[in-house]
């Protein structure tokens, strides 16, 4: 309830960069031709480096909103700006890195020609392709398994490739969309750890969908909450955290009282189906 | 009677145990293709009731691209009718098939070509394609090829044949004359099909076989040794002999009738049975008018060598040897079949004439 | 995150060092020697056996059957390599021929309805140069022939319907009908138009093979994974890129389902459309003139020709798709 009157838009917090939003969502709306309403009036601005977590039940809007952004849809009305240009011109200058809930990974491809894709695709020279590659599956700790194919590993060992994928041309911008949704707790909580590590050391901007509130707390640098029928953006919490995180961060007493504010939050908007 | 005969047939098969109290016996012969003039004497025995004057309900059992001594072995059909080298061969691989009656007398089996393709002798035949039949009707044609001295590619052993057969679905305008140079042809049927195709005869050669010292043995009647050892026949009360008798006297009657009476046969007889092959394989337009003339060239091959000695249905044991000899001497029998490939029993009961009598 | 362990493990049981089955071994080998011993003994005579002898061989049959199911069952117990793996298989094999040609010769059954399989392996031999030429102008000219124009035509066909809307739903529902329709049905129309020789019946097989290769690749062309082609999206790729590194790769599994169900169809084709017309070679000619002359030896010694063709090709298509396609969930080890 202590936030009952902060406004739905935020601005970004500056204190890491101070630069204007990376991302700019003005009064989109998303109707669909059945007349569904997946997204009213939403806005939101999202800083560079920051971590933005879109949490809500189903039919919130969460996943319209990342694919607005990523110009695998169009929005009904609004703008959204991506530092300065359209989603469909951010996408050509190749400007983020998607990671699907599903790893999505080519069958036929081996792990490494998985995270060579989008380098083939954008045509980067054979000797870089290789060494991104190998510095991709590095980061997340997939070396030994470059030869393998994706059906020989894990979901979460999976779920990383994707993710290595998506970091392998060096977007600025990380969309990730419930990516570990399908994963077993404790795998979750090691690739959320993981997740923070890559977001440290590669300085990107994350704006990740998620249903799961500690994950969206432990995550986050502010978390958007969502609200179904029709979706729309209910508040913004700022998440106050301190960095670096670790497992011990879940169990502090601010992230406890950080976690009640988003559950009573969603509770506002009716949200109640969220995942604890 | 007939609705009787019906309600008795199905009584006896319902109480396929019980003796026959049924005053008919239901029998079925397999005719050697669809229904055509061919079988003329068959039509009119069944129509005129001279099969069940003699306690026969008999089914006549048209056949497409298959032999009929298949049916009859099987027990699919209890008597039918075919060629004497295919009764021959059937029973050389052990089928054991007993000829009871030779209906036609005289081969009909000719080799038709195009005057324009300058064929003098028939022999003349190495590097041409000739068209022939399956289903055990290409022997004719291989006792010519090897009659000639010329291999074929219907021998299972040579691989470089000097003729090369083709065999075609009957129609003879599927082949002739743009895929063979010649091609089989039964002078009442497939000859008239071939004039039909815009071919009169004064373009064609027409070879008969029988003329080239081919006289292999048409239509006869065959059943199988169990049929003739049975003692009470599909529960009858008849023997097998006794049912085998009754056939070939009432089969005859209708042969000797249809002969007579052609116009009438044909009219009566045949065309309201003969449904898609009335106008054989669909060259001629007028079915009446091929039937009439295939009943005339049919009556041709009934009414010569025995039956002009007033013996029809009998197998001149004289045209039999030579029969025999001729596939033997041409390799398609490696030996002389055994003596009860052919049963002269019942033609004797059925006409009260002897072989002593009758033989040439 | 590098303590976890791969998810790979071979979790197949070693194969364990069991005792031998000597009771089926046993079994096995007195059945075998009983058939082998009656067939020494009326390999000569042409008579139907006498009944002792008769009940002594269907106590040999069963006894053998027994040792061979035991061994069978014991191995099937037991991982074994894959040579090992086909003991059973042919074990069996050698006993049903052992055991029909006793049976075979012991009821004296005619060769016109049942030759025995010395007669066809026989017939084999002396028919080789005949078989050979036979399976030349129908496995080679027709069936491999009409499967390579059927394909060659095929895969066009797929790639311009995959990239054609209008084709999907104008073209499509014809070609999921005609997948479906016995082919060789039109054997006799084809004869007509091509002729008796070779070709007409290359035609049948390459309509036979046509239509479920262009129903199947455009399955795998359009049944892609929404989110990979989202994934090319978000990579700016071009349609081209797309097609080569999506839908291709996708429809390869597709394809080679319908290459190995068209090995089959293009042998029934082939051989089928022989039946209706034939220029005096192939198998299906051979089989039908040789079944009209009850010459059964030859007719089994060309279906054994056939058969060993047939799977000799489908064994190369499923070889190379194993090659190209063994990341498929299907083909997994």
């Amino acid at each position: 309830m202590t936030l009952a009157d902060t406004p739905a838009v935020a601005s970004a917090p500056r204190e890491r960069t101070g630069d204007p939003a990376l991302v700019s969502v003005r009064a989109v709306s998303m109707v669909y031709a059945d007349g569904t309403v997946a997204l009213e009036n939403a806005t939101l601005d999202v800083g560079a480096g920051e971590f933005v977590s879109l949490i809500g039940p189903s039919g919130c809007g969460k996943t319209t909103l990342l694919r607005l952004l990523a110009d695998l849809a169009e929005p009904t009305s609004g703008t959204i700006a991506i530092a300065g240009r359209s989603p469909a011109e951010a996408r050509r200058a190749r400007a983020y890195g998607y990671v699907f809930q599903a790893p999505t990974l080519m069958d036929w491809r081996t792990v490494r020609g998985n995270v060579l894709l989008p380098l083939e695709v954008m045509g980067f020279p054979k000797a870089e392709r290789e060494e991104r590659a190998r510095r991709m599956l590095a980061l997340v700790g997939l070396e030994r398994f470059a030869d393998h194919y994706p059906w020989q590993l894990s979901g979460g060992m999976q779920q990383r490739v994707s993710i290595a994928r998506a970091l392998a041309f060096d977007p600025q911008l990380l969309f990730m969309d419930e990516p570990f949704g399908a994963l077993d707790e404790i795998t979750r909580e090691n690739l959320n750890l993981e997740l923070l590590r890559l977001w440290r050391e590669t300085g990107k901007t994350v704006i990740f969908v998620t249903h799961s509130i500690p994950e969206a707390v432990f995550l986050s640098t502010r978390i958007v909450v969502m609200t179904p029928r029709p979706g729309k953006i209910e508040t913004v919490i700022p998440v106050d955290l301190p960095q670096p995180r670790s497992f011990e961060t879940r169990e502090t007493r601010r992230f406890f009282e950080l976690a009640t504010e988003v559950r009573e939050a969603l509770r506002r908007g009716h949200g109640f189906e969220v995942e604890d | 009677m007939q609705r009787t005969s019906l309600a008795g047939a199905a009584l006896a098969c319902a109480v396929a145990a019980a003796p026959a109290a049924a005053d008919t016996v239901p029998i079925a012969l397999q005719l050697k293709w669809f229904p055509q003039a061919q079988f003329a004497g068959y039509f009119v025995a069944k129509d005129k009731g001279f099969y069940a004057e003699e306690g026969l309900d008999v089914t006549l059992l048209p056949i497409g691209d298959q032999s009929p001594i298949q049916t009859v072995v099987s027990g699919a059909a209890d008597f039918g009718t075919t060629w004497i080298a295919d009764l021959l061969a059937a029973r050389e691989k052990g089928l054991p098939v007993v000829h009871i009656a030779q209906v036609f007398q005289r081969s009909g089996f000719a080799m038709v070509a195009l005057k324009a393709t300058g064929l003098k002798d028939l022999c003349d035949l190495e590097g041409r394609s000739v068209g022939v039949w399956p289903s055990g009707n290409e022997y004719p044609a291989v006792a010519l090829f090897r009659k000639c001295g010329l291999t074929s590619s219907l021998d299972p052993t040579v691989s470089k044949p000097d003729v090369t057969a083709v065999t075609y679905p009957f129609d003879p305008a599927l082949v002739f004359p743009d895929r063979v140079d010649v091609v089989s042809a039964m002078i009442y049927n497939e000859v008239d099909q071939i004039v039909g195709l815009g071919y009169d005869l004064d373009k064609l050669d027409v070879w008969l076989l029988p003329d080239q010292g081919i006289n292999l043995l048409e239509d006869l009647i065959f059943t199988t040794e169990r049929v003739l050892a049975a003692e009470n026949y599909k529960g009858s009360g008849l023997s097998g002999r006794e049912i085998a008798t009754r056939l070939l006297r009432a089969s005859l009657k209708g042969w000797a009738y249809a002969v007579a009476h052609q116009e009438e046969t044909v009219e009566n007889h045949v065309l309201p049975v003969c449904g898609n092959t009335c106008m054989g394989s669909g060259t001629r337009a007028d079915a009446r008018a091929h039937q009439i003339w295939q009943m005339r060239e049919i009556a041709k091959l009934y009414a010569a060598g025995a039956t002009e000695r007033g013996c029809p249905g009998f197998l001149d044991p004289a045209a039999y040897a030579a029969s025999v000899q001729l596939l033997v001497d041409q390799r398609i029998l490696s030996e002389a079949p055994d003596a009860r490939t052919v049963d002269y029993g019942p033609w004797q009961e059925a006409t009260g004439k002897t072989v002593e009598a009758c033989r040439s | 995150m590098a303590t976890l362990s791969p998810a790979v493990s071979d979790q197949r049981p070693r194969p364990g060092m069991a005792k031998p089955p000597i009771a089926a071994l046993v079994l096995c080998l007195l059945g075998h020697l009983a058939l082998v011993a009656f067939l020494l003994a009326w390999w000569r005579e042409e008579t139907a056996a006498p009944f002792a002898y008769r009940l002594l061989l269907g106590l040999a049959v069963a006894v053998g059957g027994i040792g061979v199911g035991g061994i069978a069952r014991h191995l099937a117990r037991h991982q074994l390599d894959p040579v090992r793996a086909f003991v059973p298989a042919l074990l069996t094999l050698l006993f049903g021929l052992l055991a029909l040609e006793a049976v075979l010769r012991a009821y004296a059954v005619p060769p016109g309805l049942w030759p025995t399989p010395s007669a066809v392996f026989a017939r084999l031999w002396t028919a080789r140069r005949v078989l050979l030429a036979d399976a030349w102008q129908t496995f080679v000219l027709e069936a491999v022939v009409g499967f390579g124009i059927g394909v060659g035509w095929a895969l066009p066909t797929a790639l311009l319907v995959a990239r054609c809307p209008f084709l999907q739903r104008g073209f499509m529902p014809y070609a999921a009908a005609f997948a479906s329709i016995p082919i060789p049905a039109m054997a006799p129309v084809a004869v007509h138009m091509f002729g008796l020789g070779w070709p007409s019946k290359a035609a049948v097989v390459a309509v036979t093979v046509y239509f479920p290769v262009v129903v199947n690749s455009v399955r795998g062309l359009l049944e892609v994974d929404r989110n990979l082609l989202d994934l090319m999206r978000s990579y700016a790729a071009d349609e081209r890129t797309t097609f080569w590194r999506v839908r291709i790769p996708n429809a390869l599994p597709f394809l080679f389902t319908a290459l190995k169900l068209g090995t089959a169809l293009a042998m029934i084709g082939a051989i089928v459309g022989e039946f209706f017309g034939a220029t005096g070679q192939g198998l299906g000619f051979r089989i039908q003139i040789e079944a009209g002359r009850f010459g059964f030896d030859m007719v089994w010694a060309a279906i054994l020709v056939a058969s060993l063709l047939g799977i000799a090709w489908f064994g190369l298509i499923a070889g190379l798709e194993r090659r190209f396609t063994g990341w498929h969930v299907s083909l997994r080890e």
